[in-house]
């Protein structure tokens, strides 16, 4: 127990030293997973998961996820990206298009969605009005 | 609600609806089992936030972990998948609480299941509250009559006093908490079950309607049938409506039936959340589940409104064994217990008290006066009686005296027998134990002790009705009052013994 505790801290603070003004550094990373690996297996096996992770979590909370109905155009993701840029450092913008949206699009970075979609706007009605 | 109300309804939710959007903390779920759900994400949820699992599914975050969080789910959690979308709510678990919750049988979300329609209630109360502190208290001065011979003179109960009912199955622990709940008059009850059969809360509801005590009484029912989560909730919802109760300066009083079954569906759910388990595998913070429970029932002071909430914990325990962990663990939590055995039930002692074990820590101060009176002799009779008659057993010829004694002892044993659901007003109960103490039931044949106390009080009823009003009125017995009685007593011993009938004065 003791010994997965501390393979968890150390995990992490690979994750930390990977990611520098959050963005992510490759070679670092590589290097990190090359020197896991020569851990005993059982201890390589749980700590590389912790590290891969963490390592996704930290990616999520600089990506910009934009869900919308339509593909939208590089002049429309520019604008979204810049409305967010000042409260969140972003690293990457990504486009899915998700039908099901009925119209506008979802906003999603790390733990935090701003939903401005025809569907979000529907079951916000459909929660008012039921009794 | 006529069809125009409802669309008026309808037009001014829609006109009240913001549609703009708003920034949501959320999570996916990554497992999802036996009501449980590991969620990662949800970076600033809150430990007992209520999360929304969409499709009308809600949840509960127990768990924080450094990238997951674990969540129990209320309701049918065989909709929720993984990949599942969840989102913070940014509410703590609340409920309805208030008067229109009086008469109702409820669910541990306060949602009606007696299909009586929609309950009204304006106000809710969170489910998790911390127990009101030291400056807002005063302490239990005002007895709570539970109409049991046995326990208001030997185990009485104060208003704001937590008082455990514990003893094997089938000892009449759940009659005791339902004869209190009969018995009250300007008390609100609230009766919450936990993991009990449906069919057995039926009838208890059917009893209860019955008896027309249905009126002051809230059921909170989470049964054996329902998920561990609503079991683990119950108990805490149906006290926050009884403390909503407390707030408005009015007495209530809180069955939890019973609290062994609450510890084994809060150990269920632990153990499903992986939290590490300790003693007959509950988890660490067993105790805590329960002391911070019982702690809100409180009497509250005049500054607070003078409110209180009374609490009865049940605990079943298994072969009689009081020092298992969790019958221990409320033991220690609560201010007395009335302990209830088997022998003495299947003996014919019901209610089945060992009054020998049972206390109440606090109960005396709250006494009458006209009960301290018989209290404090019945007590002394009582257990010189009991040793008395371990020591006959083993001698044939006793001297006269120790001979009294314990034929005193059993007509008094005889009076303090009660059938179920019969509760007896104090009045009453002290003039037959008064009569039983001071030797006037010594001639009457113990068999017909049961008989005597009934034409007894109805004599009483018809001859000193005035008499029996003034003490439950003053609320103690004075001189002029024992005189007065003491002819009465003696002339209805006469009339008893030449079998003749009662007349009224006039």
């Amino acid at each position: 127990m003791k010994k997965k505790s501390k393979l968890k801290k150390l995990a992490a603070k690979y994750v930390n030293y990977s990611f520098k003004d959050g963005k992510g550094d490759e070679n670092k990373i590589m290097k990190i997973m090359g020197e896991l690996k020569s851990l005993p297996r059982s201890q390589a096996i749980y700590i590389i998961s912790k590290f891969l992770k963490g390592v996704r979590k930290r990616k999520d909370q600089t990506t910009l996820l934009i869900e919308s109905a339509v593909s939208l155009t590089e002049a429309q993701l520019e604008h979204i990206f810049k409305s967010f840029r000042k409260e969140f450092v972003v690293t990457e913008i990504k486009n899915i298009v998700n039908p099901s949206l009925l119209g506008g699009f979802r906003v999603r970075i790390g733990d935090i969605v701003q939903d401005y979609s025809l569907e979000g706007k529907i079951l916000k009605l459909r929660e008012a009005i039921t009794v | 609600m006529m069809k125009a109300d409802i669309i008026t309804k309808i037009e001014q939710d829609i006109k009240n609806l913001k549609l703009k959007a708003v920034r949501q903390n959320v999570g996916l779920v990554t497992e999802v089992g036996d009501g449980v759900a590991k969620i990662e994400g949800l970076s600033d949820v809150q430990y007992s936030e209520l999360l929304d699992f969409g499709k009308e599914v809600f949840g509960l975050a127990l768990n924080l972990e450094q990238y997951s969080v674990g969540a129990v789910i209320f309701g049918d959690f065989t909709s929720v998948k993984e990949g599942d979308l969840v989102k913070t709510t940014g509410k703590i678990l609340q409920v309805p609480v208030g008067e229109a919750l009086v008469g109702r049988v409820v669910n541990a979300l306060g949602i009606p299941i007696d299909g009586k329609g929609p309950i009204k209630a304006k106000i809710s109360y969170p489910v998790e509250k911390i127990a009101p502190g030291v400056i807002t208290r005063q302490p239990v001065n005002t007895p709570l009559q539970t109409g049991i011979k046995a326990i208001d003179t030997m185990i009485p109960i104060g208003r704001g006093q937590r008082e455990l009912i514990i003893g094997d199955r089938n000892t009449g622990k759940t009659t005791i908490a339902v004869d209190t709940i009969i018995n009250q008059k300007d008390v609100i009850c609230i009766y919450v079950a936990i993991g009990q059969k449906t069919s057995k809360v039926a009838q208890l509801v059917a009893k209860l309607e019955e008896l027309g005590a249905m009126e002051h009484t809230i059921v909170v029912s989470a049964s054996a049938s329902d998920s561990a989560t609503m079991q683990y909730l119950a108990p805490y919802a149906g006290c926050a409506m009884g403390e909503y109760f407390m707030d408005q300066g009015k007495d209530a009083l809180i069955v939890y039936d019973d609290l062994s079954k609450h510890a084994w569906a809060y150990r269920q759910m632990s153990l499903l959340l992986r939290r590490p388990s300790g003693r007959e595998a509950y988890p660490g913070d067993v105790f805590y589940l329960h002391s911070r429970l019982l702690e809100r029932a409180a009497k509250l002071n005049k500054d607070y409104g003078n409110g209180s909430l009374t609490a009865l914990p049940i605990i079943e325990t298994q072969a009689n064994d009081v020092s298992a962990y969790i019958p221990t663990n409320v033991i220690s939590i609560t201010d007395g217990q009335i302990y209830l055995e088997p022998d003495l039930f299947f003996a014919g002692f019901r209610p089945a008290l060992n009054v020998g074990i049972s206390v109440s820590r606090v109960g005396g101060a709250a006494q009458t006066k006209a009960m301290k009176a018989v209290a404090g002799k019945l007590r002394l009779d009582l257990a010189q009686f009991r040793s008395l008659q371990a020591f006959a057993q083993f001698s044939s010829d006793l001297d006269p005296a120790t001979k009294a004694q314990i034929e005193r002892g059993k007509r008094i044993t005889e009076i303090l027998k009660q059938p179920p659901y019969s509760p007896v007003p104090v009045e009453e109960q002290v003039v037959s134990l008064w009569a039983a103490i001071n030797g006037f039931l010594d001639e009457i044949e113990v068999e017909k002790v049961k008989e005597f106390e009934g034409k007894y009080i109805a004599y009483l009823k018809l001859r000193e009705k005035k008499l029996l009003s003034e003490i439950a009125e003053k609320k103690e017995l004075d001189e002029k009052m024992i005189k007065e009685l003491e002819k009465t007593t003696k002339e209805f011993v006469g009339i008893f013994k030449k079998g003749g009938s009662v007349k009224g004065k006039g």
